[in-house]
């Protein structure tokens, strides 16, 4: 911003990764870093989506035998 | 240091600085015209009511909910090395050809006029990105969107300076990822919940 490039703050502020009092000092933070984006009220909020590869990789974290199956999967054809 | 994939009970905490230089050795490559980088795809989309989109290879996050898909982790295994003229070229042929998906998105969004580059970390190639905008810029084209976890440009002063060569076009979207140093879920049977919570959305 400093160099005059046009950018916005978006955040992954699904309540159930991020609790509340940290998405208030990420909007905080921005607010400092940028008072007239007003992210009080204008922050992009991304919420996490139920896609394949986001199961399967949430599953991974759980789970070490899934992982490795998928891990093995991907290498199954070399 | 094996490269790191997605994320397991007990991983090693990483730099995404070092696992961005990991990648970049993995998705770019120096060819005849210019750096190279891996993409697994070019279309157009409705969000930003309209626009060609550049799926780049590749992450220096690991973020557990990531959407992204298996190239963020496998980058090795996944996409087609373009230079940046051909990225240039496929983002416009892709805006030309509009949403070709989906009719009833087609029927409303008749005509795609920005560009962007999104999927995993696009800063990722320095070179090769602003290579890129070097074809934007001369284009017809009014708007180019960065969509970037902000981890590569937040560390390096000169990546900002030479994108703002390019400020008339570009917009700068940052997905920030956490406000704090914080851990991952605690509890695997958190996370179970969390998951079927997700699956039912
Ligand atoms: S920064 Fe984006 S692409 Fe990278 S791991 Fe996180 S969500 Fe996925």
């Amino acid at each position: 911003m400093d160099e005059g490039i046009y950018a916005r703050a978006a955040a992954m502020t699904d309540p159930r990764i991020m609790p509340k009092e940290e998405k208030q000092i990420l909007i905080q933070m921005l607010n400092e870093i940028d008072p007239k984006a007003n992210y009080t009220k204008n922050l992009e909020e991304e919420v996490i989506d139920a896609y394949d590869a986001t199961i399967k990789r949430l599953k991974a974290f759980e789970d070490k035998e899934f992982a490795e199956r998928l891990i093995k999967k991907f290498y199954m054809n070399d | 240091m094996e490269y790191q994939r997605f994320l397991t009970q007990g991983f090693k905490p990483f730099n995404p600085l070092e696992l961005a230089k990991e990648t970049e050795k993995i998705v770019t490559k120096k060819g005849e015209e210019g750096l190279e980088r891996k993409y697994t795809n070019f279309y157009s989309v409705p969000v930003y009511r309209g626009i060609a989109t550049g799926y780049a290879v590749g992450c220096c996050l690991r973020c557990i909910y990531c959407w992204s898909d298996w190239s963020r982790d496998f980058p090795e295994k996944f996409g087609n090395f373009y230079s940046p003229k051909q990225v240039a070229q496929n983002l416009f042929k892709a805006a030309e050809e509009g949403i070709i998906y989906s009719n009833y998105w087609r029927k409303l969004i008749t005509k795609v006029n920005k560009l962007r580059l999104s999927g995993c970390e696009p800063t990722i190639g320095k070179e090769h990105l602003l290579a890129i905008l070097e074809f934007v810029e001369n284009s017809k084209y009014p708007l180019f969107i960065l969509e970037t976890n902000g981890i590569i440009l937040g560390s390096d002063k000169d990546y900002v300076k030479r994108l703002a060569e390019f400020k008339d076009k570009i917009y700068v979207r940052v997905s920030f990822k956490a406000a704090t140093q914080k851990a991952l879920p605690k509890e695997p049977v958190q996370l179970e919940n969390f998951i079927n919570s997700l699956l039912k959305l």
